[in-house]
């Protein structure tokens, strides 16, 4: 099932093109990698997709369970976009306790568990000031797959973890997928974690998207 | 140059600087009330005066800005600076972005009515600190003083948020609030705001005595502002704008 449909999308971004009629497709259940070179334009595909950006031409079709016909954004999409974002001074469980808050539908015991699988301890009275880039990057994957969303889509993931973590997101990720059939779409730089992962590999290049290595799974 | 600006930022604008610096002023402000105005009605007067069509002081002008622009920069920085980009993963969870404006305005409104109340408690409690009589003033009474200091300070307060959120959707930076303030406090001037076409310091209480404006009055303008700010912001967020 196509979750995501992307037409003819044009992006300018500081006067320069970042694409150009780009036509691609998420279906789902599957995991995307997106790579390219620093600046090529993923982490704007990625606000696109959110639709925190408007592409200048085309459009991206969304499938009703996704998006509703008058939403800015998806509907069940876990994000990290940009870097991790966090108040500095709450910890890491206020931080996110005060993102569920917003939608209500999880409990305490559901953040606590979301905190243990990536491998943050819940009771820790650290400020998120003091945690270091690997334990933020934790807390922003903790906020993205909380409440248990259905698309994520993540840009660097697995920036600034420790070997041991990367080894053990990626395999929090394939259970996410292959378990739990969710659709993940997520860049890096490191061509391992991309090959390791992804069932199909999008690039960004000379303002074009295409899928440039087909895996079977 | 990054950490410097970020330092003061979260050090310049932070709710215990403002607080230190509202509990300091008035203290001392009450203090130094004028004989005439050594009442309770007059210390609201006084010290919240700012300007009027009849003139204006310029320190009484900054302070009514200051103290009502500055709890909402406070507000915009939790919000939006020192959140560090936290605004993505809030508006991942609202379908769209006028669901997570009606979030952002239920929580203005909150702040609003607090910042007010407080500053009337507070005022109120130093005029009793101080022995000040309950003697009316032969041109503005008490209900007509706190009818303009909490509903017009609440309006226009609402104002200043609202400003605020267009300002940044224009701009789209977040962490030029202190020049925000500065357009907003040079706007305000009489000089260039003779005829109130920038909503800036309508609620000081200046405005309530010389018989040319009534406190009713000023809140049909503010309100109209309201109105206006309003249908801009819903505007910007129905054309996707925000990014």
């Amino acid at each position: 099932m196509q979750i995501i449909q992307i037409e003819n999308v044009s992006k300018e971004f500081n006067k320069s093109t970042l694409f150009e009629n780009v036509n691609i497709s998420f279906d789902r259940g599957k995991i995307y990698g997106v790579v390219g070179p620093n600046g090529s334009g993923k982490s704007v595909l990625f606000k696109i997709i959110c639709g925190f950006i408007q592409p200048d031409t085309g459009r991206l079709n969304f499938h009703s369970n996704f998006k509703q016909p008058k939403a800015n954004f998806p509907n069940s999409c876990g994000i990290i976009i940009d870097r991790p974002a966090y108040i500095a001074n709450k910890t890491g469980f206020e931080n996110l306790k005060r993102l569920a808050l917003i939608k209500n539908k999880i409990s305490d015991d559901d953040i606590k568990e979301t905190m243990n699988k990536v491998g943050l301890k819940w009771n820790l009275e650290q400020k998120v000031k003091h945690y270091s880039l690997g334990m933020k990057q934790k807390l922003s994957i903790a906020q993205a797959i909380m409440e248990n969303q259905q698309l994520l889509i993540l840009d660097e993931p697995f920036n600034g973890l420790d070997k041991d973590s990367v080894v053990a997101m990626r395999q929090l990720f394939t259970d996410l997928n292959k378990k739990e059939g969710k659709t993940i779409i997520f860049t890096s730089h490191n061509q391992e974690d991309i090959m390791s992962l992804s069932d199909t590999i999008y690039e960004i290049n000379n303002q074009r998207i295409s899928a440039y290595d087909e895996k079977t799974t | 140059m990054g950490e410097i600006k970020e330092m003061i930022q979260k050090n310049f604008l932070t709710n215990r600087l403002y607080i230190l610096f509202v509990l300091t002023t008035l203290f001392i402000q009450t203090y130094n009330v004028s004989k005439d105005y050594q009442t309770i009605t007059g210390s609201f007067y006084e010290q919240f005066y700012g300007l009027s069509k009849e003139g204006y002081n310029l320190y009484s002008y900054l302070f009514v800005t200051i103290i009502f622009l500055f709890p909402v920069a406070i507000f915009f920085n939790s919000l939006f600076i020192a959140s560090k980009g936290d605004i993505y993963y809030q508006l991942i969870r609202f379908s769209s972005f006028k669901l997570w404006f009606y979030q952002l305005l239920r929580r203005i409104l909150c702040h609003s009515f607090l910042t007010i109340s407080i500053l009337f408690i507070y005022t109120f409690l130093l005029t009793l600190l101080f022995e000040f009589p309950f003697t009316e003033h032969f041109n503005f009474n008490f209900y007509e003083i706190s009818y303009h200091f909490l509903v017009n300070g609440f309006l226009q307060l609402l104002v200043y948020h609202l400003l605020f959120i267009i300002f940044i959707c224009i701009t789209k930076r977040t962490e030029l609030i202190l020049l925000n303030i500065g357009i907003l406090v040079v706007l305000g001037l009489p000089l260039f705001n003779s005829d109130w076409i920038f909503p800036i310091a309508l609620n000081s209480l200046g405005y309530i005595t010389g018989g040319f404006h009534q406190p009713i009055h000023i809140t049909l303008v503010l309100l109209i502002y309201i109105i206006v700010e309003l249908l801009i912001i819903n505007l910007v967020l129905s054309r996707k704008l925000l990014s």
